[in-house]
């Protein structure tokens, strides 16, 4: 593909999930700076959810991407009630002018009885309570793939991925609202605004970036997980935590399509056995992390494992102290704003 | 001219791109297979009537993310070896007025090859009236000065029944031009 | 639809919202510089004018970079909010509405080796402004129409508001005195402005303060028994500097998101983590080590560790000795401490004795309340056995055995074998010597304990139980271990008012001026007398022998009607009745309660009583009729609004000057600017309370109102509040800005900051950590600003006594009432049934999509959940009770049944059902919120008083309220005025 080809630097994020608490201060943050419009009220850029657990939306995986062959897999739109969740209102208004009226008196609840949400299994889980119940959080945003099926899939040209840092954009005034890219997209990361009637998807926050701040979701993430940087930086965090140790793994890397955010894959406490007594076993199935992040989770908590047990021994450990993030303003190895200021 | 016209899938194979092409391969099924049409001048006024069953109209997209609303295009090429089934060609261009369920105005459309249509305010006085009744839209396309088919007296058609989720290339249309007559 | 008469604020569209604010907004850009841009040249580039606003709109682009410009940057925070973190925000202003916010993350890391705070934030205080400007906000004066509670309102100019309520309160105050004027704190409250101006008018007027600390579930009472203050802790970067953290009774990850980070960190740095709860928690995720432990057991796991610590000689046994009662006699006929007076005629019964080895009979222990003469704890040369059983010669002459506290404590513990444990836990033996192997070897250990921790009936038994296994270690005071539970730094007040009156020093509640207090230290001090006994004669001075203060949860049994509920829920659980413990408290004068006759105005500053009181249908049943004014001052409308007769609006927290109550977690301090003018007609407090001031001051002059008694403790003299109350016009109704000014120049801690300064900042460092004498206070005089913030070391490094009776930590306490009840040492006890024999047990926790009641009806927070209130059930109870997922539940109990949507969850314990809490009863079916099912226990033992620690002190000793033995069924069930088509 031609957008391949002139891609000359790819910025790139990494998520410590081990550090991730579901706060959703970066989807409010996203929420709050890009999609506060009407067309956009079910649409969160940039997600969290509970896995295991179908997601947002729901049961995105299998819809679009390729297969391991590299066939297209045709995708669909996802629906708002069902799978996305639809921006509900309230009746404020009706529930204080009737506090009074007895036993039918309204109370505040959305519009339309919900079927779905965007952290509609927010805590779920899977497994048995107590010896192997489990669950972790996952943030997600774009990719910002280096073979993105989005663009692959707009037959109008009109997503770009950019040459001087490999942001995948969808060009507003382009954009026909055809939403094959939403159907092709297997990380269900692009949005249709039915009011505008365009499709629109995360864009790193390229204002800020053009600035040398980082995106909204990384820079007011009070967990300190996200790094963000350029992946060919040796020197900034990027670079050490996915090719340098190895720890920041893609998500579904089997979807084929070059995700440049990285998650280093969450452990938790061991399984107990039927009595009630800890086992050295992993809580969340080794299986299910491949499922997400491929074979390499092996090498990656193997990884992480070795290193924290060198600090336990008061070794010292280069990738512990990154994922620490001492110094946070140190997370973000940016350039240094490009763009003159109107 | 009047008379039934029988369209066919758009070609999905020809489509830009990697994914609508292998994901809709099988899309050979025109969702509107018949259109009436009929067109004729009145002085510099063309009068483009087209006509086809809709089972399941789909007038606006509301909030809907997953739904797609009815439309249809007429289309006339501006060099009269433009090709048709690809929306034209590089410095072949087509044009025309372009009908959509949720919209009061028609589009003026141009395009010079798959994938390069441009939407833009339709012509002054271009105007497009839609009924939808007993199963069919009736659209009425009233486009007052249009030149190239002025000049090539041939038009071709394209139906979206949004129902079945057809955009962009996802369509009903006409095998090749349609002479209008003289 | 509104009905005709009802023209009220809320009925504006957020668009006129936008428009009225946007027309009322000054223009003036600040010239703020950019602390979130780390490249210098980028923030000089932008700071000459601040503005960020993109002019040319060439391309789509463009229309993107729009969204990211401001005319200007404030610095805020979330300043009246009751959460326990605070966190620096830029508020971007454009075309005078504050359209987003974003952590301004301008911290320092506290030393070197230690992660930095930043950025700080979380979801809700990056949305704040959907609140300022959403459907919930009030910016209007209503008065109620019609019914209270019916729902009709009417628009009313500021003016009139004021007037009527300033009559109606002159007119309660003389007819029914004015301690039955009540007033609260609770959210909405700040340590600026705002609440200066609160306290100051309302103890000028004589009205009753209710202090709903311990009443909320807030108040860690087994740490008051143990340390003698509730409040223990430092920064949260200290959490880093464990090797063993135990996060026990605390979910930092939902309810202490800022902080929350240092724990994985520590984990990185080789620390353990563990987290005991029942509830597989968003921290627990995290953990090392998860200890699904059985809800109300947590006393047995840490009996039993506490055992093993001892039992495996990793006890510090210099430490003990020096710093806990371990050592200290207990006469074993009496079971209370060997005393003074024990020994002879005469003598000091606030002296405690150790034993001396060497000279073979009991020396006065140092430091101990009636030991003046060795003020601090150091033992000197010889060690005081802690186990033992010794014989002394009473002053009638007999001999009496004596043992030392250890004695006592190694027995009780005799019996807590892993085994033992692990049945009354629910867990694994394996499980528990894991845990507390771990604990012992450990070199650091630190327990993390929420005020979450409090809310059993016997939480007081737990938090003991904790403390002792840490004490033990002698982990207690020393870097990177010990206790937290939320520490507070102190701050300062706007000063006396009227020095001519008592009634002033009212308003200095919680805005204390510590120079007042050294100025009534050196009236009190008459010759040495122990640092603990200043202490309590200073809190008497300022509470007791002031104030119009009422514990909350001894109003509630007064007013509420509750009384029998708690009597019938409580019965056969201790020696007598609940009623006969608060009514032997109030003989001795133990516990002040107030009103003492009755209750006639209640003025809420965003409290929302109704809405966070236990039985509220009691309240509105017996206590609501019989008042004669309710007024809420609130930016919100609240369910307890709705209830009122007046609304008034208060200013958002972008929209007026505060100063954000000062948690030792985070030791900045946090300022909140004025980012734009206050939205309609809403006011700052400081504004609504200097003109109610000169209102009520103007209607006593016009009725001629006498003087009056006050709450009994003081004259008041409404005819003279309004100047009083300004200063004798020292301060006008728009100088927030010289009262913040004063507020900063009244305490050590703030002394030398400003608020041009802090306009620019948004934050600095505290100075110190408070001194003795303040309720709040760190217990550490060294710190200055520099280095991780610590608690305790005044006593650990400079070997001060402990606020306790016995000037140590305390395990042993020797109250009859405890000694009765077979609470003298820490012991598990199960958790009663409240509410009846129910097979759930009803839990509440703190929400991560909720400070309280604040963001819960946020629609943008509520698209983040399911739209509704959720009952989380195990997927198998759920199956078990035949309630899938979304759909309803009835929940009952003998007090009362209410419907929730059931959300099911892997991480709740089979049994157990949880909420998370702080919705507002009318988002619920009935406007009845699980608060109708909770009869809220109150544990008797703590209406004890006026011996050493137990002692009632604002927010330190006092009875509160305990949900968590809440008992409830739950089946399938719909609530009246569901369509029938809304199945789930």
């Amino acid at each position: 593909m031609a957008a391949e080809a002139t891609t000359t630097r790819q910025i790139a994020m990494v998520l410590d999930l081990n550090k991730c608490i579901g706060c959703q201060t970066c989807t409010v943050a996203c929420k709050k700076l890009w999609n506060t419009d009407t067309g956009s009220g079910y649409a969160y850029w940039n997600n969290v959810e509970t896995l295991p657990g179908a997601g947002y939306p729901r049961n995105w995986t299998g819809s679009g991407g390729r297969t391991a062959t590299g066939e297209v897999k045709t995708g669909k739109v996802p629906n708002l009630d069902d799978e996305y969740g639809r921006a509900w209102s309230f009746n404020h208004e009706e529930v204080r002018a009737r506090s009074g009226e007895g036993a039918s008196k309204p109370w505040l609840r959305p519009d339309k009885p919900p079927r779905w949400g965007a952290n509609w299994d927010e805590d779920r889980g899977a497994g048995d309570y107590p010896a192997e119940n489990h669950y972790f959080y996952l943030p997600r945003l774009c990719n910002h793939c280096t073979h993105p099926a989005c663009l692959d899939a707009c037959p109008r040209h009109a997503i770009e991925k950019r040459g001087e840092d490999g942001i995948v954009l969808v060009d507003q005034d382009r954009c026909h609202g055809y939403r094959f890219c939403v159907e092709a997209c297997p990380y269900k990361k692009v949005y249709f605004d039915p009011q505008r009637q365009v499709t629109t998807k995360c864009i790193f926050c390229l204002p800020r970036l053009e600035e040398g701040v980082a995106p909204a979701c990384a820079r007011q993430c009070p967990g300190r997980l996200r790094f963000v940087g350029y992946l060919d930086d040796e020197d900034g965090p990027i670079w050490k935590l996915v090719h340098g140790f190895g720890v920041a793994l893609p998500l579904h890397p089997e979807f084929g399509l070059g995700p440049n955010v990285y998650y280093v894959p969450p452990t938790g406490p061991p399984r107990l056995d039927e009595k009630g007594r800890p086992t050295g076993q992993p809580r969340i199935p080794t299986s299910y992390l491949v499922e997400l992040f491929g074979e390499r989770v092996h090498e990656a908590l193997g990884t992480l494992e070795r290193e924290r047990a060198k600090r336990r021994r008061g070794e010292a450990s280069e990738l512990m102290d990154l994922l620490i993030a001492y110094d946070w303003n140190r997370s973000f190895a940016l350039d240094s704003g490009t763009r003159e200021v109107l | 001219m009047r008379g039934k016209v029988s369209l066919m899938a758009a070609p999905t194979g020809l489509s830009p791109g990697g994914y609508v092409s292998q994901a809709y391969a099988d899309r050979s099924a025109p969702r509107t297979p018949l259109a009436e049409l009929e067109a004729e001048k009145d002085g510099v006024l063309w009068r483009v009537r087209l006509s086809w069953a809709c089972a399941d109209p789909v007038r606006a997209l509301g909030d809907e993310v997953d739904r797609f609303v009815d439309a249809a295009a007429v289309l006339a090429p501006i060099v009269p070896d433009a090709p048709w089934m690809t929306m034209g060609a590089p410095g072949k261009a087509v044009e025309g007025a372009m009908w959509r369920a949720d919209r009061e105005r028609p589009f003026g459309v141009r395009a010079e090859g798959l994938g390069s249509l441009e939407r833009s305010v339709a012509p002054k006085g271009w105007e497009a009236r839609a009924e939808w009744k007993s199963g069919r839209w009736q659209v009425e396309f009233e486009l007052p000065g249009w030149k190239a088919l002025d000049a090539g007296r041939q038009l071709a058609i394209a139906v979206w029944q949004g129902a079945e989720a057809d955009r962009g290339g996802l369509k009903s249309v006409s095998a090749g031009w349609i002479r209008v007559g003289t | 639809m509104a009905s005709p008469e009802r023209t009220s604020g809320w009925q504006l569209d957020r668009r006129r919202f936008l428009k009225l604010s946007g027309l009322a907004a000054a223009a003036a850009a600040g010239g703020l510089p950019l602390f979130h841009l780390r490249e210098e040249a980028v923030a000089a580039a932008i700071a000459d004018g601040a503005a960020r606003n993109p002019a040319r709109l060439g391309t789509w682009e463009d229309l993107y970079r729009q969204r990211w410009s401001w005319d200007r940057i404030a610095r805020g925070t979330h300043g009246w909010l009751n959460c326990r973190s605070a966190c620096n925000f830029d508020l971007y202003v454009k075309d005078g509405v504050v359209v987003r916010e974003e952590q301004t993350a301008n911290y320092a890391a506290s030393e070197p080796g230690v992660p930095d705070f930043n950025p700080r934030g979380c979801q809700k205080g990056a949305c704040y402004t959907e609140v300022m400007y959403g459907p919930g906000r009030l910016s209007v004066p209503l008065k109620r129409v019609g019914e209270r509670g019916g729902g009709k309102w009417q628009q009313i100019p500021w003016d009139q508001a004021l007037a009527e309520i300033a009559e109606k309160l002159v007119a309660i105050a003389e007819k029914d005195g004015t301690d039955s004027i009540i007033h609260d704190l609770g959210p909405h409250f700040d340590h600026g402005p705002t609440t200066a101006a609160r306290g100051r008018f309302f103890g000028l007027m004589g009205a009753t303060l209710s202090d709903d600390w311990a009443e909320i579930g807030d108040l860690n009472h087994g740490a008051t028994l143990t340390f003698g203050f509730p409040h223990v802790g430092g920064g949260s970067d200290e959490w880093f500097l464990s090797d063993y953290l135990v996060v026990w009774m605390m979910n930092p990850a939902v309810t202490q998101i800022p902080d929350a980070h240092f724990l994985f960190e520590a984990k990185y740095d080789g620390a353990e983590l563990v987290v005991i709860d029942p509830q597989y928690s968003a921290t627990a995720v995290h953990a090392d080590q998860w200890i699904p432990i059985r809800p109300g057991t947590d006393a047995a796991l840490a009996l039993a560790t506490a055992r093993h610590i001892w039992d495996s000689g990793a006890i510090d046994l210099p430490y003990v000795r020096e710093q806990t009662d371990l050592p200290i006699l207990v006469r074993l006929d009496s079971g209370r401490f060997l005393t003074g007076a024990d020994l002879r005629d005469g003598g000091d019964a606030e002296r405690v004795f150790v034993w001396d080895p060497g000279g073979g009979g009991p020396v006065p222990a140092p430091g101990c309340l009636g030991n003046g003469e060795q003020p601090r704890l150091d033992m000197g040369t010889f060690d005081p056995p802690i186990e033992g059983r010794f014989s002394v010669k009473l002053a009638d002459g007999t001999e009496a055995g004596v043992v030392p506290v250890g004695s006592l404590l190694r027995e009780q513990l005799e019996s807590w074998t892993f085994e033992r444990a692990a049945e009354v836990t629910g867990l694994a033996a394996e499980q528990i010597e894991q845990f507390a192997g771990g604990f012992a070897r450990a070199e650091r250990p630190m327990v993390l304990s929420s005020w979450g921790s409090n809310r059993f009936f016997h939480s007081d038994l737990m938090n003991r139980a904790k403390i002792l296994c840490l004490s033990l270690k002698g982990a207690v005071g020393r870097k990177g271990s010990g206790y937290h539970s939320t520490g507070w730094i102190e701050t300062g007040g706007i000063g006396f008012g009227e020095h001519t009156g008592l009634r002033g020093r009212l308003a200095l509640f919680m805005n204390m001026d510590p120079g007042m207090l050294f100025d009534l230290a050196v009236q009190r001090v008459r010759g040495r007398i122990s640092a603990q006994r200043l202490t309590w004669e200073l809190a008497g001075e300022m509470g007791e022998d002031l104030a119009c203060l009422s514990n909350a949860a001894s109003l509630n049994l007064a007013y509420q009607g509750i009384a029998e509920d708690l009597d019938r829920e409580q019965a056969g659980l201790y020696p007598r009745p609940l009623t006969e413990y608060d009514r032997e408290a109030r003989e001795k004068d133990w516990m002040p309660v107030f009103p003492r006759e009755r209750a006639r105005a209640w003025v809420t500053g965003g409290n929302n009583v109704l809405r966070r009181s236990n039985l509220p249908q009691r309240s509105l049943e017996h206590m609501w009729p019989g008042l004669e004014l309710i007024v809420d001052v609130n930016p919100k409308f609240t369910f307890t609004g709705m209830h009122a007769d007046y609304l008034l609006p208060a200013a958002g927290y972008y929209e007026k000057r505060g100063i954000k109550y000062a948690v030792a977690y985070i030791p900045y301090l946090h300022y909140c600017d004025a980012a734009v003018p206050p939205l309609g007609e809403s006011k700052n407090e400081w504004e609504i309370f200097w003109k109610l001031a000169q209102e009520v001051q103007r209607a006593a002059r016009e009725r001629g109102t006498p003087v009056l008694d006050g709450c009994g403790k003081g004259p008041v003299d409404l005819k003279k509040i309004g100047d009083v109350f300004s200063f004798h016009g020292e301060f006008g109704p728009d100088d927030t800005e010289q009262v913040t000014q004063t507020i900063l120049d009244n305490a050590e801690t703030t002394k030398g900051m400003t608020v041009r300064a802090l306009e620019q900042t948004g934050v600095e460092k505290y100075k110190g950590a408070g001194g003795p004498g303040g309720q709040p206070q760190l217990f550490n005089d060294d710190w200055k600003g520099e280095g991780v913030l610590r608690a305790c070391t005044h006593f650990t490094e400079a070997k001060w006594p402990w606020p306790t009776r016995t000037g140590r930590q305390q395990f042993y306490v020797d109250h009859p009432w405890f000694l009765e009840a077979g609470e003298a040492l820490p012991t598990h006890i199960e958790s009663p049934k409240a509410g009846g024999d129910f097979p759930f047990q009803l839990i509440s926790c703190h929400a991560r999509w909720s400070i309280h009641s604040i963001w819960r009806d946020d629609p943008m927070m509520l698209r983040l959940q399911r739209g509704e209130p959720c009952l989380y059930l195990n997927p198998r109870d759920g199956e078990k009770v035949a309630i899938p997922d979304g759909e309803w539940a009835e929940v009952s109990n003998r007090v009362g049944r209410v419907y929730m949507r059931v959300k099911y969850s892997t991480m709740v314990r089979p049994g157990v059902a949880y909420y998370f809490h702080a919705w507002e009863p009318y988002q619920f079916p009935n406007h009845q919120s699980y608060k109708w099912v909770t009869p809220g226990l109150m544990n008797p033992l703590h209406f004890a008083g006026r011996e050493g620690q137990l002692r009632w002190r604002f927010g330190v000793w006092e009875p509160g309220t305990h949900v968590q033995d809440t008992r409830v069924d739950i089946k399938p069930g719909r609530p009246e005025g569901l369509a029938p088509a809304e199945g789930a």
